[in-house]
């Protein structure tokens, strides 16, 4: 009797595997996660969707589905979303016209005193440093708003300051019992039908947006798809698995050992593409130049171990190759990056010339330690920065923080030697440099620039880059010399960003931060 | 009996005070700043000074310590997330049934699955069922719940396509977190259960009962099970407590939002205050856990019930004179 039981019990196994197989091959043939809507995996939640909670991984994932801002920005050139047009009156003062037929996924309609009362608010929570330099907004008329700034504006800022607050009605924002926070209305095509924090999101299409000429509507406003769910999954290695089981359509948190799983004869190719891009950060080292420093003023050091790390073997070992060696601290995105530095010598992988800067140096032998904000790119590329400087006899100490410590500790001169961080602007390299070396933003923590630079030179340069009068080929081209001649830190590698997607989304579109538009990517009949 | 549980809830007091007190100071000597991470990486320190004060963050440690205790204790309120707009208590109310389910469900598997594999176990010491349960009991203590978790998602949804992977909906969410959340509590279950079978199986009153003609049936469930109960009870409780901190990884996994997952979130947030009231919470429940497990007892065994009465009768004797 009981070799039946068990005979039955294997049979009834056995038989149980067969048919979960088949259904298994049956859901391959699916490319939606579900019919009437798109489903986005995002990795975190976004907490709190109010406008103007400041900025984290969950949020920017969701950003614009829920809201517009005064413009918007594709491939480095600024459009204008709620502004209609904007002239510079003079270095601190802008007027802003709006569209006049405005409203939001509401109904209500949105002036001037609409935006007002969105910068006024956004500045009242001091969430947002780059709101700053704003004096006051004030409105003209229904339809026209002027801004006026406590300084003269540099390069992009005033499209940064536009980027920055989103814009909701006064009326939506006061008749929202949480200030938002799980009801937002916008004025972007999505309203919000429900929202399981932690879990998912459900935006629809109102059908109704307020921008009824097509030809003014532009990536962060379109609206393609008529229903987009965002799972929150935070668990990376669940992104595969989500994608792989078609619960959800588009990910871009897949993890980069997973991505080969669905690529041409992958695991999971059938019904899956791979979209990648080029990630905007830019993974950098920045040496510590306190007094103190070994650093500090030993330029053959900081060359020879420039010169000990392969760039390429970095993107080769980390990326599978589908990043980029890069040349400064960015790359030809930027639209004023220089093609030309990508033909230079950048700090070229050379071992018997970091030996020689090393035998040069002063470095007497002692342990350098690595600081870095760790995660699983972090980890490997620090652990082979690791070991190409113990190839000229460095040895190197691994100093891993987690994100809160690490933008703490990047501060602290006595607690690393050198620092692998990434920086990423979406708008130019000279802002991109700015986050690294304008000592003006870091002069009463550092003394310096980030990295305790004390340099009146690369200032001056650094200033050129960023006065909208200095500003050109010229002063771009003699902070980027000036900044390999010193060798303070260098640019190392851009990483990609995978997206894996349905066949059926047949086109990816990202806002300025890499992010995934649901309502921008196109979609198969 | 009342009176001890009334005796028991007024301990809970100072146990949730010292809970409070510690994890606020680990939170307050922990490194990393709210004000900098709402602000981002760019914000000026002037920015960073004006968001810490109006947070609250510039005050030294015993002005906020004693006004978080003060807000808990005297006013029930556990402050309000830095980043969510919202109270800690809400989010906590919010998330607590997912907690509460994952939790309850693992703890029904424990004892409808561990214990009648320990009584089988014990049944049949050295013998095939025995080794059998006792591997699965090694196995279960042995292999960690995220790991079981991640290949559970494998073969179950990746492979045979039959569960969803992550999520929160109907039942069918629940099934793979349970079982992996469940799994080493089981073990710990059976491998409780089936030693203290053992040591009421040799009892003298056992063979008593066999000597009469009893059924083993009736034997195991009427004189050996009930004698056996309070070490098994006491594994319950604990499991209880492992599992609610259980479902802190289980729900990361799963990307289930309940009390586990917001509280990490904020810890990597530095959100203290739902940190803090997330610790308190589940604090509270473990302590409520525990008594109940103690007044389970004193049902469960009159000796027990007969001391905690026995106390009070002394007290009213001398009282008495």
């Amino acid at each position: 009797m009981k070799k039946k039981l068990v005979a039955l019990l294997t049979a009834g196994c056995l038989l149980g595997s067969i048919l979960g197989t088949s259904v298994s091959v049956s859901a391959a043939e699916y490319t939606r996660a579900n019919p009437e809507a798109v489903v986005v995996g995002v990795m975190a939640d976004p907490e709190n969707m109010g406008p103007w909670s400041g900025m984290s991984l969950g949020r920017i994932a969701v950003l614009f589905t829920t809201y517009e801002y005064m413009i918007t920005r594709e491939d480095g050139q600024a459009y204008g979303v709620l502004a209609k047009n904007w002239t510079e009156v003079d270095k601190q003062t802008y007027d802003v016209e709006l569209y006049d037929y405005i409203h939001d996924a509401a109904g209500n309609p949105l002036t001037a005193s609409d935006i007002v009362f969105s910068f006024e608010t956004a500045i009242a929570t001091k969430n947002y440093g780059k709101l700053s330099p704003v004096e006051s907004v004030t409105a003209v008329d229904d339809y026209n708003v002027q801004f006026k700034f406590n300084k003269e504006l540099e390069m992009g800022e005033f499209e940064n300051i536009m980027l920055e607050c989103a814009i909701v009605t006064q009326a939506a924002y006061e008749a929202s019992a949480d200030q938002m926070a799980t009801t937002p209305v916008g004025t972007t095509a999505y309203k919000v039908d429900s929202y399981v924090p932690g879990s998912e999101i459900v935006f629809t299409n109102t059908g109704d947006y307020w921008q009824t000429d097509e030809s003014l509507v532009h990536g962060t406003s379109l609206h393609n798809a008529d229903k987009i769910i965002f799972q929150i999954i935070t668990d990376p290695s669940q992104h595969t698995n989500a994608i792989s089981t078609h619960t959800v359509d588009i990910s871009n948190g897949v993890p980069a050992t997973d991505i080969d799983k669905f690529r041409e004869g992958g695991e999971f190719a059938e019904g899956n593409i791979v979209s990648a891009v080029l990630d905007n950060p830019t993974y950098d080292l920045e040496y510590n130049m306190s007094d103190a420093s070994v650093f500090q003023d030993d330029l053959n050091l900081r060359l020879a171990i420039a010169h000990a790390i392969d760039r390429e073997g970095i993107n080769l070992g980390v990326f599978n190759g589908e990043g980029m060696a890069v040349k400064d601290f960015g790359n030809s995105k930027y639209p004023d990056y220089n093609p030309e530095w990508d033909n230079e010598e950048y700090f070229d992988y050379d071992v018997d010339k970091a030996k020689e800067y090393l035998a040069q140096s002063n470095y007497d032998g002692s342990t350098l330690r690595l600081e870095y904000i760790t995660d699983s790119n972090m980890d490997m590329i620090a652990q082979l920065i690791q070991a190409y400087l113990g190839q000229i006899g460095v040895t190197v100490e691994l100093v891993p923080y987690d994100q809160m410590m690490g933008q703490q500790e990047q501060y602290n001169k006595d607690g690393f030697d050198i620092l692998l961080k990434t920086t990423g602007s979406t708008d130019f390299i000279v802002n991109q440099w700015k986050l690294c070396w304008d000592a003006r933003d870091y002069r009463d923590m550092t003394g310096g620039t980030a990295n305790f630079v004390v340099d009146e030179k690369l200032d001056e340069l650094m200033q050129a880059c960023l006065n909208t009068e200095t500003y050109g080929p010229e002063s771009i081209e003699a902070f980027h010399d000036y900044l390999m001649e010193q060798c303070y830190g260098y640019g190392v590698v851009q990483g990609p960003v995978n997206i894996v997607h349905s066949a059926y989304i047949t086109d990816v579109a990202l806002d300025m931060r890499n992010q995934i538009l649901p309502g921008g990517c196109t979609y198969a009949e | 009996m009342w009176k001890y549980v009334v005796k028991r809830l007024l301990w809970m007091i100072p146990v949730l005070l010292g809970i409070s007190v510690v994890i606020f100071t680990i939170m307050y000597f922990c490194p990393g700043d709210p004000a900098m991470a709402i602000l981002g990486n760019g914000a000026t320190p002037a920015a960073i000074e004006a968001k810490r004060i109006e947070m609250g963050l510039d005050q030294p440690y015993l002005v906020r310590l004693l006004s978080y205790l003060n807000q808990v204790f005297l006013h029930f309120d556990l402050g309000d997330s830095y980043f969510q707009n919202q109270s800690v208590l809400s989010g906590i109310l919010y998330r607590m049934p997912y907690t509460l389910i994952i939790a309850a469900l693992c703890m029904l598997l424990q004892i409808f699955i561990g214990t009648p594999l320990g009584i089988t176990a014990a049944t049949h010491q050295n013998g095939f069922a025995d080794r059998a349960c006792m591997i699965i009991a090694l196995a279960g203590v042995s292999i960690p719940g995220f790991w079981l978790a991640m290949m559970l998602v494998l073969f179950f949804s990746v492979k045979l396509g039959w569960l969803p992977p992550y999520g929160v909906g109907g039942i069918q969410y629940f099934i793979l977190p349970c079982i992996a959340n469940a799994f080493a509590g089981i073990a710990s279950q059976a491998r409780q259960t089936r030693s203290s079978m053992l040591e009421v199986i040799r009892s003298d009153y056992i063979v008593t009962a066999r000597a009469k003609g009893l059924s083993e049936r009736d034997i195991l469930y009427k004189h050996a099970l009930p004698n056996a109960l309070i070490p098994i009870i006491t594994v319950v409780g604990n499991g209880m407590g492992m599992m609610l901190g259980g479902t802190v990884v289980i729900e990361s996994v799963f990307s289930i939002p309940g009390i586990g997952m917001y509280t990490t979130n904020a810890i990597n947030n530095r959100d203290y205050p739902i940190v803090m009231g997330g610790v308190l919470f589940l604090g509270a429940v473990f302590s409520l856990i525990m008594l109940l497990v103690d007044i389970i007892y004193a049902y469960v065994d009159p000796r027990i019930k007969a001391q905690y009465e026995g106390q009070q009768k002394r007290k009213r004797r001398s009282k008495n004179g």
